[in-house]
């Protein structure tokens, strides 16, 4: 297949698009097996959730690709390429570069779940995308599964002509044949422009440690070979690379002379830095460059903000290595370093999402063996002061002055939430402490219900989804898309530890809940921080003025009743443990403060 | 301290049954081996009289402690003591305390020990309730208690210590406060009031992972050892250190000896010393516990030593003074210059500002001591200056010396 390149009738690029757990990846197995991509034994279950924290966590992070070569019924052969998308709204950039690399996509929905959150989410950003949509529904092996009932909702909900359905068991292997005619059938052929300038679109990238940056690319225009020299067309510097390879993945990366308009395949040019090679960017030629690029392309931003402070403040230098290696694999992360008073030197990250949060702080964790406090998430605000100046700031520590400030905006998303519908209630509470906004709210069937908020996203990113999960018993799902920034009346909440302000504790947070929110946390810390020598005032202030205040009551005894002879030596390997179990703490002033402290604000509203 | 006075600690490890809240180390056996480990005990006392560190140097105090000691036959008591007096020369009317159960049988034998050469009883009573002392399995009643005390004031002990202990499961300052009186009116020259401390790998330890007792919290145990002081004190006890009480002059001389960092011969299965001599350094050791593997060491070699540490300046200065702050006196400050060559408030100064700053730990001309909101608090202070060692070490070793002092 490498050598004899088929025309475009006879290559389909397709993805698959479906709601976490409805059945994204065995599917995509199921077609990499029936199209005898890789013998049984190099079938490992789910193929293309290649790290381990993807197939730990049932999600795909980084988009991947097979070209798998089929026989159809007609008799003739042809090369499909499925385009994996990530599977998480943080991803919604990548997902959506993915979609615009193909002319079709499998709609997968559960046929005992129905439609969900990301279904909807997903579907939109293929119908922007122009895409011709296959709906597939998944699991009918199980005995609750409601094929009419998803096909209603698929109609109804989505809008979507669910006629044509195809009802399938990825875990059987029912119905993959039909799947497969389907792609040739109804999902388009690439359009025929070898003969125009080079345009190609960069998918997805990675890091490979022997190569470097190796771009995964789709052809629209022109044909991509070997030895060509090509640049990137976001960057306004043009720097020149020699393709060093091309080729495709069966799923296996395999060589090929010339990547034709139409394919999708893996390129190498000598790229050093995966920063330069940017998802949604366009390759062209050196030396007839296109005259616009590819549509879409936007730098990625990061809209969640933490630091990220090793435990112990010796691991400093190591953490910004492991971040430099993280980030050569992973660019779409921001980190800067950050003094604390209170923490020491650490890094200020920005993530694109809650859940690249996680993943980022877990890489580090896992595969850099760092142990790490982390600072409560923020988003950005854009502040408008007096003078007419805008700052957009991230970190509570930077915040201005009260009196200096004009305007406040900050950003909101659209959620789309599905319910059942006894949780409609305890979801609408939710949204509504949150100071969120009903959209929409629509009966969609079985007993389930489709509610659309706005909400800011400062009160998304302290655990709203897990409050989400367990008002609704895990029932609910949830999706959401950035929408646009508002005016807010949010203020900096500092919190007082011996009557010194902590930074790495404060907060932003909007007026109305800020002294809820501050006698919360303070009451929390009180819990926290262990008995000292004296009495430790907490307080949660805005500006000068409290708004809370608890006391950690000086500890009063700890006296050994027996010290004799027999005892000195074990006794005082006692209080030299006591003294150890100090250094796991942070000394705020003469105060001595527990990690989990930092992580309180995380657990606030847990038991409202 | 160097040159300081010297004690002899001796320990009886057997028991009839083993008191589930005790951490010493006690062996129920039916029948101990008292012959054989008589013949160890002189064995080993032979041992330490000829090694150079306590070689001549006079005995201030003697305490015979387990275990049971009053199990032990009056014969054992008046050989030890015979023969330490042959070995070394041992003060004219030297404190020599033996620790007793209260019980009738003991009893019996105190006139005993008084002719073997004990003037000093220290009596386990813990409770006079025998609902409590049957919940720390102690073998004795209340009545029996104060039997024994007049069996021993009719022996002739002119000194008799009492121990006791509160902050048993949901007892209150009440109950704990009538005991008191019971003792105050025994009128006993010394009181040890313990705390219940439920110590770690005991039977209590284990029952109380099991089912969790009541235990006093923080502000409970406070006011049990406050109003402690304070009605002892009325009755003319006053406290020499946090859990130790006296009538004028009648202090125990052998613990106030540990506390003030004085040297230390122990002998026994688990027993303990520590000597402090210019070629060696400070040293602490320990016997083997097990008193059949400490009888087979200490009869064929001499010696039982288990382990053995030595403290580096720092170190010893540190602990010196978490042992000096249990004392009501506190510790001299011209003393630790003596031996430590520097001033003790510079040296830990780090940890030692902030205690007093907030009024628990008071410093004059010549005394460093706790005050009577420090005191409840030892161990937090303790704790805190033994971290500026850690911090410390390699600056203080050039300061401290064990060398540069006066002979």
């Amino acid at each position: 297949m490498s050598n004899s390149h088929p025309d475009q009738q006879h290559i389909r690029n397709f993805s698959i698009i479906a709601h976490i757990d409805h059945g994204k990846s065995t599917l995509a197995d199921r077609l990499i097996e029936q199209t005898g991509a890789l013998s049984e034994r190099e079938m490992k279950k789910q193929v293309l959730d290649s790290m381990d924290l993807e197939q730990e966590r049932g999600i795909t992070i980084k988009a991947q690709t097979a070209s798998l070569t089929y026989r159809a019924c007609n008799g003739e052969s042809y090369l499909l390429n499925l385009i994996d998308t990530p599977g998480h709204v943080d991803f919604t950039y990548e997902v959506s570069r993915s979609l615009q690399a193909c002319e079709g996509a499998l709609l997968i929905v559960d046929a005992t779940q129905g439609v969900e959150a990301q279904t909807l989410a997903n579907v939109y950003l293929a119908l922007e995308n122009d895409l011709e949509i296959i709906p597939v529904i998944n699991k009918i092996d199980l005995p609750s599964a409601d094929v009419e009932e998803v096909k209603r909702q698929i109609e109804e909900v989505i809008g979507l002509d669910a006629s044509d359905a195809i009802a399938i068991s990825a875990k059987t292997g029912e119905g993959i044949g039909d799947v497969l005619e389907a792609v040739v059938a109804r999902v388009p052929a690439p359009e025929s422009c070898d003969a125009k300038v080079l345009r190609a679109l960069v998918v997805d990238s990675w890091f490979d440690a022997y190569v470097g940056a190796v771009a995964l690319v789709r052809v629209f225009e022109g044909v991509l070979k070997k030895g060509d020299k090509v640049r990137f067309m976001s960057t306004s510097v043009a720097t020149s690379y020699d393709v060093q390879d091309v080729g495709v993945f069966t799923p296996q990366q395999v060589s090929c002379k010339v990547l034709h308009s139409g394919e999708v395949g893996f390129l190498v040019a000598g790229i050093r830095q995966l920063a330069d090679l940017k998802v949604g960017d366009t390759v062209t030629l050196e030396r007839s460059p296109a005259d616009i690029p590819l549509p879409g392309y936007r730098e990625p931003k990061p809209m969640v903000f933490s630091g990220l402070y090793p435990v112990d403040s010796g691991d400093y230098a190591e953490l910004r290595d492991a971040l430099e290696k993280l980030n050569m694999n992973d660019p779409a992360f921001t980190f800067e370093p950050e003094n604390s008073s209170a923490l020491g030197l650490g890094f200020r990250c920005g993530f694109l999402g809650m859940l690249h949060m996680e993943i980022v702080q877990e890489r580090l964790e896992r595969e850099y063996a760092l142990e790490l406090i982390i600072t409560a998430p923020s988003v950005v605000y854009r502040v408008t002061m007096t003078d007419g100046m805008m700052q957009e700031i991230s970190n509570p520590s930077d915040f201005p002055e009260p009196q200096r400030i004009e305007r406040i905006e900050e950003p909101t998303v659209l959620a789309n939430i599905f319910t059942p519908e006894e949780y409609v209630g305890a979801m609408i509470k939710l949204c509504q402490d949150r100071r969120g906004t009903q959209q929409d709210m629509k009966f969609i069937g079985q007993g389930r219900v489709m509610i659309t908020y706005e909400l800011p996203l400062a009160e998304m990113v302290i655990d709203f989804y897990d409050r989400l999960k367990s008002v609704s018993r895990g029932y609910a799902s949830m999706d959401y898309e950035l929408a646009e920034f508002c005016t807010g009346d949010v203020v900096k909440l500092d919190i007082l530890v011996h009557n010194e302000a902590v930074d790495a504790l404060s907060l932003i947070v909007h007026r109305s809940i800020a002294e809820a929110r501050g006698r919360e946390l303070v009451k929390k810390l009180r819990q926290l921080i262990p008995r000292q020598q004296f009495d430790v005032p907490l307080q949660a202030a805005i500006g000068g003025r409290i708004l809370a205040r608890e006391t950690v009551k000086a500890l009063r005894k700890n006296v050994t009743a027996k010290c004799y002879g027999g005892d000195i030596t074990r006794k005082r390997k006692l209080l030299e443990k006591q003294k150890a179990g100090k250094k796991r703490m942070k000394s705020i002033g003469s105060v001595e403060v527990p990690q989990e402290a930092f992580l309180a604000v995380l657990k606030l509203g847990e038991e409202s | 301290m160097r040159n300081s006075p010297l004690h002899l600690y001796v320990h009886i490890p057997f028991c009839i049954h083993k008191c589930p809240y005790c951490d010493f180390n006690s062996h129920v056996r039916q029948s101990p081996p008292w012959t054989a480990y008589q013949q160890a005990l002189l064995r080993e006392l032979a041992h330490w009289s000829a090694q150079r560190q306590y070689a001549g140097r006079p005995i201030q105090t003697v305490f015979f402690g387990g275990g049971t000691p009053s199990l032990a036959p009056p014969s054992l008591i008046q050989s030890v003591l015979e023969t330490a007096a042959l070995l070394f020369p041992v003060k004219q009317d030297a404190e020599i305390t033996l620790e007793a159960n209260p019980g009738t049988a003991e009893a019996e034998r105190f006139a005993n020990y008084r002719n073997a050469g004990i003037n000093r009883l220290s009596m386990g009573v813990q409770s006079f309730d025998d609902k409590e002392l049957k919940w720390l399995e102690r073998i004795h009643s209340g009545h029996e208690a104060i039997a024994a005390y007049n069996m021993a004031r009719n022996a002739g002990f002119e000194q008799i210590s009492l121990d006791l202990m509160y902050g048993l499961p949901d007892q209150s300052i009440e109950t704990w406060m009538h005991h008191l009186e019971q003792v105050v009116s025994l009128a006993p020259e010394h009181v040890s009031c313990y705390q219940l401390t439920v110590e770690p790998h005991t039977q209590l330890a284990i029952r109380h992972k099991q089912t969790p007792f009541h235990l006093p919290g923080e502000d409970l145990s406070l006011d049990f050892l406050m109003q402690t002081r304070e009605r002892l004190a009325q009755a003319g006890y006053a406290a020499y250190e946090i859990s130790n009480f006296s009538k004028p002059g009648m202090r125990c001389h052998h613990n106030d000896g540990y506390w003030q960092y004085h040297d230390y011969i122990g002998i026994g299965a688990g027993a303990a010393g520590k000597w402090d001599r210019p070629d060696s350094g400070i040293i602490r050791y320990s016997n083997m516990r097990s008193p059949e593997a400490y009888i087979k060491s200490a009869s064929e070699a001499g010696s039982a030593i288990n382990s053995r540490e030595q403290l580096s300046a720092p170190q010893a200065a540190a602990e010196s003074v978490w042992l000096g702050l249990r004392r009501t006196d506190g510790i001299s400050r011209h003393c630790f210059n003596d031996r430590f060559g520097c001033d003790i408030h510079e040296l830990f100064a780090s940890s030692l500002d902030l205690w007093e700053e907030n009024g628990c730990v008071e410093r004059t001309d010549t005394l460093l001591k706790l005050t009577a909101k420090g005191l409840g608090l030892a161990d937090s202070i303790a704790a805190s200056v033994l971290q500026t060692v850690v911090q410390k070490e390699e600056d203080c070793q050039s300061a401290l010396n064990f060398e540069p002092l006066r002979q």
